[in-house]
């Protein structure tokens, strides 16, 4: 079914881990699509690219990048859009996404997804690169809010503004990680529900849903647990607000057996349901902090 | 949102990067210096927001610990083996200057570690000495050995070849495309494979050691070879034609003809049946 921006909805999506990669060519499970990280393997010329390949002919594939730092004020790098847009070649995938963030200035990348201040310099910097890395890839680029962990007191938009107009600008689509809209809100002290119904929900063509650890003070993104209940629950109010999006569960971290993963992603039909109540209490368990993802890299040792 | 400040973006950017690589200052560049140009900022505070849990210098930390924290892992990943060498805390002194002195500067991470082996040679704990540790060199080797696997690993080849058999003419023998030779001064294979496999290698004495790794469906394989091996292969590789690195080997070592006829039988027996060939 086609759907916002001439794209697809695909369904109910898993990121392609390397772990479930022989579980999946062996027993095919039912599962809409799946999402892979990019850099992982437009450099990539062994096995891992073999392998997308095989699972591209059998299952819709979405591009999800990590690197394209669309905020920074390096120039596009175009040796990477090449790579980029060789793999989409390949693998033909339904849409290219990556984060509203910025990687890294003066050639240095800090491989972590960092935040902008959101003003107006800021968002006419990003809708000319957008714009530019649109016409490169001959496709509308799906954008991704990214979890933050500070704001900065030069910002004069809220997120939800800036990515109106963002989209507006440029036509780009937007990628809504309901997880990153309620880490954000709890690092950054703003509602999360005002940051939902704030977003120009006709240019959403995909959905996150993580899991997140709390610290007490502060929450981290780091995509190796379960969905929390406060996100279900945002997810509910998104999704009908979207009217229908493609919708992806990530986990990067402590990364279960295939099924765990995919019965996760399964709840998600529950929470498309607006009257379904869910459950109203959670444990909220603090433990030591963990790195944020999604983190590219490759578990390679069961390959020799 | 507090104090307006206007900061361009690019200093923006440029000071929040360097208090994220360098949050000590240990390269003596002051990040408040980046915001001369910029007025009413001269402090994390001017910049981050606090919230009503933490402070903005508590915000920026997040940042500053995750980015460290994120490399630590990938180069512990990428050598893993090295890492239980040198146990944790040593390891992690090294990553974190590495890191340091290196920032990462491709969007790939398999690159993380590209310098490794030479920053652990530039910067070995006996620079000083006239006696060399024999530890370091061995540590300098297993880095070394670990990248490239990972390099063999996503190499870009040919991989719709036809293995030989032991019925393919010997002229038309060809080594398979990823083929790669080591020579160590350390058993470094031996210890590689071993903590591969879940052991617990000791510390190994200087012992010379030679080893191929090669890639055949994209899966990799490491074989031991004897030192006469791996200068064979090394005189096929380099030649690409069996008949001459024959004769290459027969000059080097003064071999008898018949004599290493049959050594080279046995060899390519067991060399086909293990895929170093195609046609």
């Amino acid at each position: 079914m086609v759907t916002r921006l001439g794209l697809p909805n695909l369904g109910l999506g898993l990121g392609l881990r390397s772990q479930h990669f022989e579980h999946i060519l062996e027993k095919k499970p039912a599962v809409d699509w799946f999402e892979v990280i990019s850099e992982n393997f437009m450099d990539s010329h062994g096995r891992p690219r073999n392998i997308l390949h095989q699972i591209a002919e059998q299952y819709p594939v979405v591009m999800h990048g990590v690197s394209l730092s669309i905020g920074s004020t390096d120039p596009l790098n175009f040796d990477y859009l090449k790579s980029l847009k060789q793999l989409a070649s390949e693998v033909q995938p339904a849409w290219i996404s990556d984060h509203l963030c910025w990687t890294g200035v003066l050639t240095t990348n800090s491989h972590d997804l960092l935040p902008l201040p959101l003003n107006e310099d800021s968002l006419k910097h990003v809708c000319n690169r957008i714009i530019q890395v649109q016409d490169y890839l001959e496709r509308p680029l799906i954008i991704e809010n990214p979890s933050t962990y500070a704001s900065f007191n030069n910002s004069t938009l809220q997120e939800w503004d800036f990515l109106r107009i963002m989209t507006e600008e440029t036509g780009c689509g937007l990628l809504l990680d309901v997880n990153n809209v309620y880490v954000s809100s709890f690092n950054n002290d703003f509602d999360p529900v005002e940051y939902i119904n704030g977003i120009p929900h006709d240019r959403v063509v995909q959905m996150h849903l993580a899991g997140h650890q709390n610290c007490g003070n502060y929450i981290i993104d780091t995509h190796d647990r379960e969905v929390t209940n406060q996100v279900w629950k945002l997810f509910q109010l998104a999704y009908q607000l979207a009217n229908e999006a493609s919708v992806l569960l990530e986990w990067d971290g402590n990364i279960p057996a295939f099924d765990v993963y995919h019965s996760e992603l399964l709840k998600s039909k529950q929470y498309m349901d607006a009257t379904f109540v869910g459950t109203e209490n959670e444990v909220q368990s603090i433990d030591k902090e963990q790195v944020s993802n999604p983190l590219n890299m490759f578990a390679m040792n069961k390959f020799l | 949102m507090e104090k307006k400040v206007k900061i361009p973006l690019k200093d923006f950017q440029q000071w929040m990067q360097q208090l994220l690589l360098d949050p000590y200052q240990q390269t003596g560049v002051d990040p408040d210096n980046l915001l001369s140009n910029v007025s009413n900022a001269s402090s994390i505070e001017d910049v981050i927001c606090h919230s009503k849990k933490l402070t903005a210098q508590e915000h920026l930390a997040i940042y500053q610990r995750s980015y460290i924290a994120r490399l630590r892992n990938c180069m512990s990943q990428q050598f893993s083996a090295l890492e239980y060498a040198l146990g944790e805390d040593i390891f992690c002194a090294f990553a974190d200057d590495y890191l340091a002195s290196k920032p990462s500067n491709n969007y790939n991470l398999s690159f993380l570690g590209a310098h490794f082996s030479d920053y652990l040679e530039n910067n070995r704990p006996d620079a000083e000495e006239e006696i060399k540790e024999d530890w370091i060199d061995f540590m300098i080797e297993l880095a070394q050995f670990e990248y490239a696997i990972g390099v063999l690993f996503e190499a870009k080849a040919e991989e719709n070849y036809q293995l030989a058999t032991i019925d393919t003419p010997e002229d038309k023998l060809k080594l398979v495309p990823i083929f790669s030779l080591f020579r160590f001064q350390f058993p470094v294979r031996k210890y590689y494979s071993e903590f591969k496999n879940d052991g617990q290698p000791d510390l190994s004495l200087e012992n010379e050691s030679y080893c191929v790794v090669l890639r055949h469906k994209f899966k990799l394989a490491v074989y031991d070879l004897h030192k006469e091996q791996y200068v064979f292969l090394s005189f096929l590789k380099e030649q690409t034609d069996i008949a001459i690195a024959k004769e290459l080997f027969k000059t080097q070592y003064k071999e008898n003809g018949v004599l290493f006829e049959e050594v080279w039988s046995s060899w390519k027996k067991r060399w086909i049946a293990a895929n170093f060939f195609r046609v």
